[in-house]
């Protein structure tokens, strides 16, 4: 049990030690620097964020609570094909879409080309078009693929709801909306909020739209601060602020879910739907189509045409970058999951506050822009290879050079940090189908704890460990800043490849390597739609 | 194959959920441990069986120290086996393969297996070696677990809450095939319940326990019909309680005068008998089972009882019979339940006493009907009023 509960706690402690960096940051003395930066650009960074944050937020609750609302509660033309396609824009990694609508709607683009020979403009000077590389633009963009979290859950929270309180409300002269006001949305309450607490995390931990608008957030800033200017102390003390806003977002997501209502009633059957008609009906197709398309079926229609007409791009390099994302995602899936699984396991064996805590805290990363973690990373590795090679200099007489920044494992830590959470979840709740008493069994038949884990729990978890590596090798896949910051001299990734063309000004040259990655994005998706479609109590399939 | 346990403390935070249990459970014996919910039984078993840590106190197995504070044995090698409640098949193995999960690996699988098949024989399921565990019954799922259980040869079986997963009318089929496996096995067992009826029909002794203490131990018939106190009472059956007061170290009541063993005078008591000890006389017909005086366990036989009926009379002369009114009577399985009404002459501000009698099946008697009630003093308990 001593084992388990050191593997619990070191594995915390190792995880949470870049967060940490960061944070201690906020207690660093101000430089000059960083007054600098205070009197100059830091206000921007809070506007535009602040901003970022308001209108994805608006966006993201108005698509995602309507959304959810009229394909959980009514019934009308195309409810079930919406139901799970609505979920499908999360695949769209923000930048991507960002790059393919700068692509579409730029002075070049097929948009404004078509509008000047339709009208016979000649030049931008005749007419005008609105600016995509913006913060409205950004806002739209990250609306567009951050609503699903929203949709998921406000959805999850509507399925959920027991139809005796529905009927109760109805029962005691409530009209339809009136219940809708007056009943399911204040139980759904929670959920949304959790929603949009993952939406916003998102927001602010996105880097790749926000640069390529040239928007200037604390992201950005720290990228610059740190890539541009190397002021990593002033980065970090950027990314100390940035974890304040982060911090409130937690506290509303833990929020959530105490808040969650656990119903009283056991009772489910099929939710009574309204059946919309005519107008209306026609209404609320167009409502789930609207986001679905410019969410979707655009871009990657857009995106499929480009990797056609580029086609010739796709080479032994090409092959050799997707070969990398491959490696680091799968080898990041793996350590993530087994990391996850110990956690889990390992909290069942030590039961207590102390791996409670632990569990949690190794849990933090999925609130942490990449660019933190990486900068939490960075940070203390140098100053270790810095000391090291130091070291070997005054005693052996040669330079041990960068024995850990910029390397694989370097890269692979930094992806385990901001993604174990996503597999913890995944296996925690699946761990819950092996009931404590299934432990007690196995031990007092005669296994030690690993052989139980091993023979028990392996076999009954492993569908849900498949997904969580799928969950977490797509993330992987996705990421950009991180990978950005901390590359190994001389590796391409899907990510970065797509993100240096786009920047290059290449974006039809950018869709090949952004099709790829969702595609990949995909699977997951899948999986989710699939899940919440089994997941109203009560109802088979 | 004995299990020792001596002065077992424990505690989950500040609550205490055991204080000083001791107890001995002898080879070849059923021990059951009766309690409410919360009362710490479960706890018990769990620190029998290493699931749990031991705080204070020692656990011996055949004279053998299995666990004490800071050094205990990990529950895979203690030779416990547990039986649980929700049974905790292994979903992803046949019935077969879980019951050759705790056979040792280093016999051989041929071994292995036909160990496996003997056990299942003896719960009647070897037809289903093949099945999953999903697409048993509940009673067939409880029998593979048992005999998942007994394939190693533990030396203690613990048993937690075994047929309460089960439909009442299973139950009691499940009940008996059970105790005459675990009984020609001959290993000792210990199993935890809170029906009070489960504890009687399985348990050769039962300790009963309440806010983690043991609050009394005994054979079945030595707690139903000797309860310590008003607690062990009311928890092996429904009572009928009335109030007094004692004076010169009795106790008066209308069914006689009862001996307040240690009880200072003029303090307030509660006087509980159970609805059986009550037997009621219609006119020429008497209905009783209550337990003959002269039994030296507080019991007669049922024959004894039924045979009352069947000549319509009590043989012996019986004192101190009290004129009631039927209210109403119920007819349950085994059993009439006759509700009575005793007046209280005179004092128009006390309620009329309201009393149950089970007694063997009658046919319903209408309401008003006047009868002659009668409860033997050995079976009324005086307790300090609670």
């Amino acid at each position: 049990m001593r084992l388990w509960f050191s593997l619990v706690v070191g594995i915390a402690v190792l995880v949470a030690a870049p967060i940490l960096v960061i944070v201690a940051h906020l207690f660093v003395p101000a430089s000059e620097h960083w007054q600098h930066l205070a009197g100059t650009v830091l206000p921007r960074y809070v506007a535009n964020s602040l901003l970022l944050m308001l209108g994805v937020g608006a966006g993201t609750l108005v698509i995602g609570v309507s959304t959810a609302w009229l394909v959980s509660m009514t019934n009308f033309p195309g409810r079930r094909l919406f139901e799970w396609s609505l979920i499908v824009p999360l695949a769209i990694p923000s930048y991507v879409i960002a790059f393919t609508y700068t692509g579409l709607l730029e002075f070049g683009g097929p948009v404004q080309t078509f509008l000047r020979d339709f009208f016979g403009w000649r030049s931008a000077a005749d007419y005008w078009f609105p600016q995509i590389r913006s913060l409205p633009g950004a806002i739209v963009m990250m609306t567009l693929v951050f609503y699903p979290y929203v949709y998921m859950l406000s959805r999850a929270a509507f399925l959920e709801q027991s139809v005796c309180v529905l009927d109760a409300s109805r029962t005691l002269g409530r009209g339809a909306w009136s219940t809708f006001f007056g009943v399911a949305l204040p139980l759904a309450r929670p959920a949304v909020a959790g929603g949009l607490a993952l939406a916003l995390m998102e927001t602010l931990a996105d880097f790749g739209t926000v640069d390529f608008f040239s928007v200037d957030t604390f992201v950005t800033g720290i990228y610059r601060t740190w890539k541009g200017m190397w002021l990593p102390a002033v980065a970090a003390q950027l990314g100390a602020v940035l974890m304040l806003f982060i911090l409130a977002l937690i506290l509303l997501e833990r929020w959530s879910r105490r808040g969650r209502v656990s119903h009283t009633t056991g009772y489910y059957r099929q939710l009574p739907r309204f059946q919309l008609r005519g107008i209306t009906a026609g209404l609320a197709s167009l409502a789930c189509a609207i986001p679905v398309f410019f969410g979707f079926l655009l871009p990657v229609t857009a995106m499929a045409v480009w990797t056609w007409q580029s086609r010739q791009l796709i080479d032994s390099r090409y092959v050799e970058m997707a070969l990398s994302s491959l490696m680091l995602a799968t080898i990041s899936a793996v350590i993530a999951v087994g990391t996850a699984v110990i956690l889990a396991y390992g909290r069942r064996l030590v039961p207590g506050r102390i791996t409670a805590v632990a569990v949690q805290t190794a849990a933090l990363g999925y609130a942490v822009p990449g660019a933190v973690i990486a900068l939490g990373i960075m940070i203390p590795f140098a100053f270790l290879d810095n000391a090291i090679d130091d070291f070997a200099r005054s005693v052996f007489g040669f330079s041990t050079g960068l024995l850990l920044t910029g390397t694989w494992a370097a890269l692979i830590f930094a992806y385990v940090v901001r993604f174990l959470a996503v597999s913890s979840n995944t296996i925690e709740a699946s761990l819950q189908k092996v009931t404590p008493s299934m432990d007690g069994a196995a031990r007092t038949l005669g296994l030690t704890a690993g052989q139980t884990l091993r023979r028990v729990h392996g076999p009954i978890m492993r569908a849900s460990l498949l997904t969580a590596g799928v969950l977490v090798f797509v993330d992987v896949m996705k990421e950009l800043p991180a990978t950005l910051m901390m590359r190994p001299f001389g590796l391409n990734t899907l990510a970065i490849r797509s993100f240096e063309l786009a920047s290059d000004g290449l974006l039809k040259e950018s869709a090949s390597p952004s099709l790829a990655i969702v595609l990949a994005g995909l699977i997951p998706v899948i999986l989710a739609s699939l899940m919440i479609a089994r997941s109203r109590p009560g109802q088979s399939s | 194959m004995s299990l020792l346990i001596e002065t077992i403390r424990h505690t989950f935070g500040p609550k205490t959920v055991l204080q000083d249990i001791s107890l001995q459970v002898a080879s070849g014996e059923v021990v059951c441990l009766l309690g409410p919910s919360g009362c710490g039984k479960t706890t018990l078993l769990r620190l029998i069986a290493g699931l749990e840590e031991l705080q204070h106190g020692r656990i011996l197995i055949d004279d053998q120290v299995i666990a004490e504070p800071r050094r205990q044995m990990l529950p895979e090698r203690r030779g416990t086996g547990f039986l649980f409640q929700d049974f905790a098949l292994f979903p992803h193995l046949t019935v077969l393969e879980n019951t050759m999960f705790g056979l040792a690996q280093r016999s051989s699988k041929a071994e292995r297996r036909a160990k496996a098949l003997d056990a299942l024989e003896q719960v009647d399921m070897q037809d289903y070696a093949a099945v999953y565990p999903h697409e048993l019954s509940g009673g067939q799922q409880q029998r593979v677990a048992l005999a998942r259980a007994l394939a190693p040869s533990p030396r203690i079986m613990l048993l937690d809450e075994p047929f309460s997963n089960l439909d009442t009318r299973l139950r009691a089929q499940i009940r008996d095939q059970t105790l005459h496996v675990l009984k020609s096995t001959g290993v000792a067992t210990v199993m935890v319940t809170h029906d009070p009826e489960e504890a009687m029909f399985m348990g050769d002794r039962i300790i009963l326990m309440h806010q983690g203490h043991i609050v009394q131990t005994g054979s079945p018939a030595e707690l139903y019909a000797h309860p310590v106190n008003a607690f062990v009472t009311t928890f092996f059956s429904d009572v009928n309680a009335i109030s007094g007061t004692v004076e010169a170290g009795a106790v008066q009541t209308k069914f006689g005068t009862i001996k307040a063993h240690g009880l200072p005078d003029g303090s307030a008591v509660d006087i509980l008998f159970r609805p059986d000890a009550v037997s009621v006389r219609n006119g020429h017909c008497a209905l009783s089972s209550h337990r003959g005086e002269a039994a030296p366990n507080g019991y007669r036989t049922a024959s004894e009882s039924v045979s009352n009926i069947a000549e319509g009379r009590d043989e012996r002369p019986l004192e101190n019979l009290i004129e009631a009114d039927v209210l109403t009577t119920r007819l349950l399985p085994g059993a009439t339940l006759v509700h009575l009404r005793i007046p209280v002459n005179g004092q128009s501000d006390t309620p009329d006493l309201h009393l149950h009698a089970r007694v063997p099946c009658v046919s319903p008697m209408p309401e008003g009907t006047k009868v002659q009630v009668h409860v033997p003093l050995d079976q009324i308990y005086v307790f300090p009023k609670s």
